[in-house]
């Protein structure tokens, strides 16, 4: 979006961050979702164009595609009066859905020029499910009484945080998670660009790390170019390498049965103090279904038990605990 | 007079008066402040060094300037038209604030912030940095409404303002952000380096400590250096003289207390007792200590005394209250469920038959 | 002239002069100020006054009486409620209220010349949507004729239909509104006011009486004259009746206390009868087989037990949570009960939740548990007396004692990263015998003779006695409310019957 670099004075180039350098510019740079990018390709020849919800896991390009849309269906002249972006970080209220959006939504289209394909405004809610319900449930009327001069083009992660008045509303696009190849190409091409050479391994490393989510792959690997190029072998392990969980589970899944309870406790502190969270305990527990320790009656118990940490160490409860925790009662299972 | 965990704190990343531990990372962090700056995000548990590291980032990146810091309280007005104040620690390069004092109402404030820092330039353009740097402490209670709106503000405002974020644990803080920034996993030092580092201190302030005293602190302080040279300098004034080899190393007052209590609680389980119990947690949470470390303390002074085969429900029935206790109103409640859920697995398992 | 009992004191008894205000003169000196003054020139605008204060503080009356003073007369608004078909009620909108002020009113007395418009309750509409009223009033003040009082209460608890969010002082200032704010009655003027009204009843109450009625009304004249009129009828309105005095706008404490009593003791019908086991006979392995229901009806039904007192969720679990020991001995049910009251916590923990469905369950949820699991349990042999919750006082002293600790702000960090308060303020590190149940003051006074060591060269901080004075023209806090439960000592006999 063209105001999201504060430009500094004079003297510095700006400075973009990749993940706005690299983003697609057009439709045909949108790799991967082939029904979203048909049917907005025919709306740019001129066949309408229906409210649209793009939803799906994070990372695969949804904004880049709403973005690029507009971009090619509104000269750049005209560009600001007609697309509005709106996004979780602003103030998006309920007052501000009834007078932001409605304000924009009513002032009336300038005169139409050849190019101008559609005669419609647009405004882009970026992470809807971050609004209220009380939000959506004003931002459906205003969907509603201006759906002849705007379109609305939501985004969002999970479907389920929005009102269904809201959803049903709109077309919804799944977009969904690029395969591997893809995203090892395009994080080679970035690489490339940047002067920064990676091997196919440590790429596919970064790629596993971000799981499926290219943006979060393209920031690493922003983030990690100064250590990278300055830095030395011993650097690049320390960052790339996958991350220790790994190790420590399968340490783990040796020792388990036969600890007893102290040495439980011990290993639970060591644990706490090297770990990266919560995601140890989901790990774990794919470990142990990856190995098929742990019989058919009571998957369903350490699932169910998994998730109940998860929810309770998100909301702040201390790790240690809930891991120790999760530890017992897995000894106990699997024996 | 200054607390020798100020006077001692390292002032630069490497070097003479550099960090004693973690080398490479810190001249990592050299290479990192050297180019362009990514966003930063420090997690490691209490007392391993983050602010430290911070601090001496800071340092790396604008010199000395940054130390000539003023407590300001800064206003925010909420869009409902509430005033908020909040204390800042800022120098002319930096500001460092806990979004988490105002509650629900971080977001507000640390985008204010933000959005301040990025529009007031640097004075003098051409020797200094072009941007400046917000320092957001305890960043995992901060609010999801806050996180979700600290992402897009970092990109947008990324040239100007460089957000570090200072955390425990990265489970609360949500994937987003996570990706923004560069994670520096600061985690405990081992016993050998605590040893070092408190080996330099004593040195310096001619201190005459026997090496028994000192495997204590270094076991006790179990990875928190910040807590392991707070003892050193506690031992010091408790023993003028000089200090015994047996000298013990205080601890505080409401542990020993909390260690009584687990103490009764193992020692008889009835009514009267959990009404006596109930009376010394008021007496420890008027102590303004926070309910969740009372909680934990309690836990760690009861389990070694229980029999192994009552551990996993103990533990279970802990992590099931301590939930509830983060997010009730009042936390006695949730305590004493606790410890009348303890007293009773423990007595229906002393009365089984063996 | 005597009162007749016919009608409302408060309209009968009403001031209808100047000197029979019970009102500051301060205030009815800007009052009647300001009257004078709308009249005084042709002003550009008419002027438009702002007029609030506590409930029953004697606004409308000063202005009626004012008025009057001033021969000038006073048109009321009184909108029609229109019924809105597609929603089913009756709303009175921001449109009848903009007519109401911009159009010309025919003056009831003839030859009357100053005229001032009453306004004394806003629209619904204005309170859900208060930038159009802020605009639409803007554009109707340009059209006034008259003055306008706009008398409204203001010390609502509940922010969205208080009238000072729709009148913000930025829309006070540019727009030239005046303002003026009553304050809450003062005692005295309390007192001279029921005096005054007392004596013109069949029967004056006692001066002690009055001096009570007085002190229950806390600043609210209206509510003052109603509780008198209460008390004052029957025979012997003078009768000794102790401090269970009928307060006509407070909840009644001897109801809450019978409530709690009737949970605790959870009465049966026949609670000896013998055990009727409904135990089923089939008894399937993995289906746990419910626990036998040897109990006996009980005798008052556990929601009709709720609405005895308007006590909310919380408070009553604070209450059953202060006393419930005392009531059950076995360990296992008394954690079931404990382990209950933790629920209900958790439940109504969130502050969406509040006032909702689940703040109803947990009160419901949490008597009943009490009642079932105190089948049989011990009764105290002597009267017991049900113990206030302690929690609100130590809430108190927290809330205290962290204001204090905030005044050293680089040390803060310290308490959250170690919590050692050995090394921090000298409040904390008192020794633990010295219990918070003592108060500051004696706390200062304990610390002073042992000699802590945990000292380090701060000057002990000037022990400033702040006592409250209780002004009645201070804020009324209604938190204050609560406090004044005198259950421990309460000389009722409420528990004869059991």
């Amino acid at each position: 979006m063209s105001e999201a670099m504060e430009v500094d004075s004079g003297k510095k180039q700006k400075v973009l961050t990749w993940t706005e350098k690299y983003r697609p510019k057009t439709l045909d740079d949108i790799a991967h979702q082939e029904e979203v990018v048909t049917m907005l390709k025919g709306a740019l020849q001129g066949k309408d164009l229906p409210h649209l919800l793009f939803y799906g896991p994070p990372g695969t390009g949804k904004t880049s595609t709403a973005l690029a849309f507009c971009r090619q269906l509104f000269p750049s002249s005209i560009f600001r009066d007609r697309v509005l972006d709106l996004n979780a970080s602003d103030e998006r209220g309920i007052s501000v859905v009834r007078q932001k959006i409605q304000a924009f939504s009513k002032t009336t289209l300038g005169s139409s020029n050849k190019e101008d394909v559609l005669r419609l405004k647009i405004i882009i809610l970026d992470e809807v499910d971050a609004m209220t319900r009380e939000a959506q449930a004003a931002m459906r009327r205003v969907i509603e009484d201006f759906s002849k001069t705007t379109r609305f083009i939501l985004i969002c992660n999970y479907v389920s945080r929005l009102i269904p008045p809201v959803v049903s509303r709109c077309a919804k696009f799944r977009f969904k998670s690029l395969p591997a190849e893809v995203q090892v190409q395009r994080l080679r091409t970035i690489c490339d660009a940047e002067g920064t050479p990676m091997s196919e391994d440590e790429l596919k490393q970064v790629m596993e790390y971000s799981e499926g989510d290219l943006r979060r792959a393209v920031c690493t690997l922003q983030s990690l170019a100064p250590i990278l190029k300055n830095g030395d072998e011993s650097a690049r392990n320390c960052y790339l390498r996958g991350s220790s969980d790994a190790l420590l589970i399968s340490d783990l899944c040796k020792t388990l049965p036969s600890s007893d309870v102290p040495q439980i406790i011990s290993l639970t502190k060591s644990i706490t103090k090297s770990c990266t969270g919560v995601a140890f305990i989901r790990r774990c527990f794919q470990q142990m279904l990856d190995d098929n320790l742990i019989n058919d009656e009571n998957i369903a118990v350490m699932g169910k038990l998994v998730a109940v940490c998860e929810k309770r160490i998100l909301d702040g409860c201390d790790l240690e605990n809930n891991l120790l925790d999760f530890l017992l009662t897995l000894r106990e299972t699997i024996r | 007079m200054a607390l020798w965990v100020d006077k001692y704190r390292p002032k630069e990343l490497l070097g003479k008066d550099g960090v004693d531990y973690h080398l490479e990372q810190a001249k990592h962090l050299k290479f990192l402040s050297a180019d362009c700056m990514p966003h930063l995000l420090f997690c490691g548990p209490s007392g391993a060094g983050k602010k430290t590291r911070i601090k001496c980032l800071l340092r790396e990146l604008y010199g000395v300037g940054v130390d000539k810091t003023q407590l300001i309280m800064k206003a925010f007005t909420t869009p409902s038209n509430r005033k908020l104040e909040i204390q800042t620690v800022s120098s002319n390069y930096h500001v460092e604030m806990t979004p988490s004092d105002v509650g629900i109402y971080d977001r507000v404030v640390v985008q204010d912030l933000v959005k301040e820092m990025a529009q007031t330039s640097q004075i003098e353009a051409s020797s200094q940095k072009s941007f400046k740097v917000v320092v957001l402490c305890e960043a995992d209670s901060l609010t999801r409404d806050a996180q979700h709106g600290l992402r897009r503000t970092m990109e947008k405002y990324a040239n100007n303002c460089k957000i570090v974020l200072c955390c425990e644990s990265l489970s609360r803080i949500i994937e987003p952000l996570q990706s923004r920034c560069i994670i520096i996993n600061v985690p405990a030092p081992t016993d050998v380096e605590v040893e070092k580092v408190l080996r330099k201190v004593i040195q310096k302030e001619n201190l005459n400590m026997p090496d028994s005293v000192l495997q204590r602190i270094v076991e006790k302080s179990e990875g928190n250096l910040r807590r392991a040279i707070l003892m050193t300098e506690a031992i010091k004034m408790e023993n003028e003289g000089g200090i015994p080899a047996n000298a013990q190393i205080p601890v505080p007052e409401w542990e020993v207390y909390i260690q009584e209590t687990a103490r009764l609680i193992l020692q008889k389980q009835t009514n009267d007792m959990a009404l006596k119990v109930r009376e010394r947690l008021y007496e420890v949470l008027s102590r303004l200590i926070p309910p969740h470390v009372i909680f934990k303390k309690l836990l760690e002074y009861l389990l070694p005394s229980c029999p192994s085969s009552i551990v996993r429900e103990v533990v279970s029935e802990a992590a099931k209250f301590e939930h509830r206790l983060l997010l009730g109103q009042k936390p006695i409640f949730h305590l004493e469920a606790f410890v009348i859920a303890f007293m009773e697995i423990y007595l229906t398992n002393a009365s089984k038959p063996k | 002239m005597k009162h007749t009992e016919k009608d409302l004191l408060t309209t009968e008894l009403a001031p209808k002069r100047r000197e029979d205000l019970q009102i500051h003169n301060k205030k009815i000196g800007e009052v009647s100020n300001w009257i004078k003054a709308a009249f005084a020139q042709e002003n550009r605008h008419q002027p438009v006054l702002y007029l609030t204060g506590p409930t029953g503080s004697g606004k409308s009356t000063a202005v009626e009486v004012l008025c009057k003073h001033h021969s000038v007369e006073l048109i009321d608004y009184s909108p029609e409620l229109l019924y809105d078909e597609l929603l089913q009620y009756e709303k009175h909108d921001l449109s009848q209220l903009m007519n109401f002020l911009i159009r010309r009113h025919a003056s009831l007395k003839k030859g009357s010349s100053k005229v001032v418009l009453f306004v004394s309750e806003l629209p619904d509409q204005a309170y859900s949507d208060p930038i159009t009223f802020r605009n639409e009033l803007l554009s109707a003040f340009y059209g006034l004729r008259y003055p306008v009082i706009f008398c409204l209460t203001n010390d609502i608890a509940c922010w969205n239909l208080n009238p000072d969010r729709l009148f913000t002082n930025d829309y006070i200032r540019t727009n030239y509104i005046d303002t003026i704010t009553f304050n809450a009655v003062a005692v005295t003027f309390l007192k001279k006011a029921l005096d005054r009204a007392s004596h013109l009843l069949q029967t004056p109450l006692s001066t002690s009486k009055l001096a009570m009625i007085a002190e229950e009304a806390r600043g609210d004249l209206r509510a003052a004259m109603n509780m008198l009129q209460m008390n004052s009828v029957g025979k012997d309105p003078n009768r000794k009746t102790g401090k269970d005095m009928i307060c006509a706008s407070k909840a009644n404490k001897e109801e809450a206390f019978h409530m709690i009593g009737r949970i605790l003791y959870a009465k049966r019908i026949n609670p000896n009868a013998p055990v009727i086991s409904r135990i089923t006979n089939k008894k399937r392995k993995s289906v746990p087989v419910p626990e036998p229901t040897e109990r006996t009806d009980l005798e008052h039904n556990p929601s009709d037990i709720i609405t005895m007192s308007s006590m909310s969720s919380d408070k009553l679990i604070e209450f059953l949570f202060e006393n419930e020991h005392f009531f059950c001995s076995d360990l296992s049910k008394y954690r079931k009960v404990i382990d209950t009251f933790s629920v209900c916590d958790f439940m109504m923990g969130d502050w969406s939740t509040a006032r909702s469905l689940p703040d109803e369950y947990a009160s419901e949820i949490a008597v009943r548990s009490v009642m079932w699991h105190n089948f049989k349990g011990p009764r105290p042999m002597a009267m017991q007396p049900i113990a206030r919750p302690v929690l609100r006082e130590l809430n108190k002293q927290m809330e205290s004692t962290r204001n204090e600790v905030r005044k050293t702000a680089p040390y803060q960090t310290i308490i959250h990263n170690i919590t050692d308060p050995l090394s921090v303020e000298n409040f904390l590190s008192r020794p633990l015998e010295v219990s918070w149940k003592l108060g500051k003051d004696q706390i200062e006074d304990r610390l002073e003779k042992t000699n802590s060591l945990n000292f380090k060269g701060r000057s002990r901080p000037t022990k400033n006695k702040n006592v409250k004075i209780p002004k009645a023209t201070e804020k009324i806090d209604d938190e204050e409310e609560e406090e004044t439960y005198t259950i421990e000592e309460s000389s009722d006999d409420s528990f004869d019957d059991f």
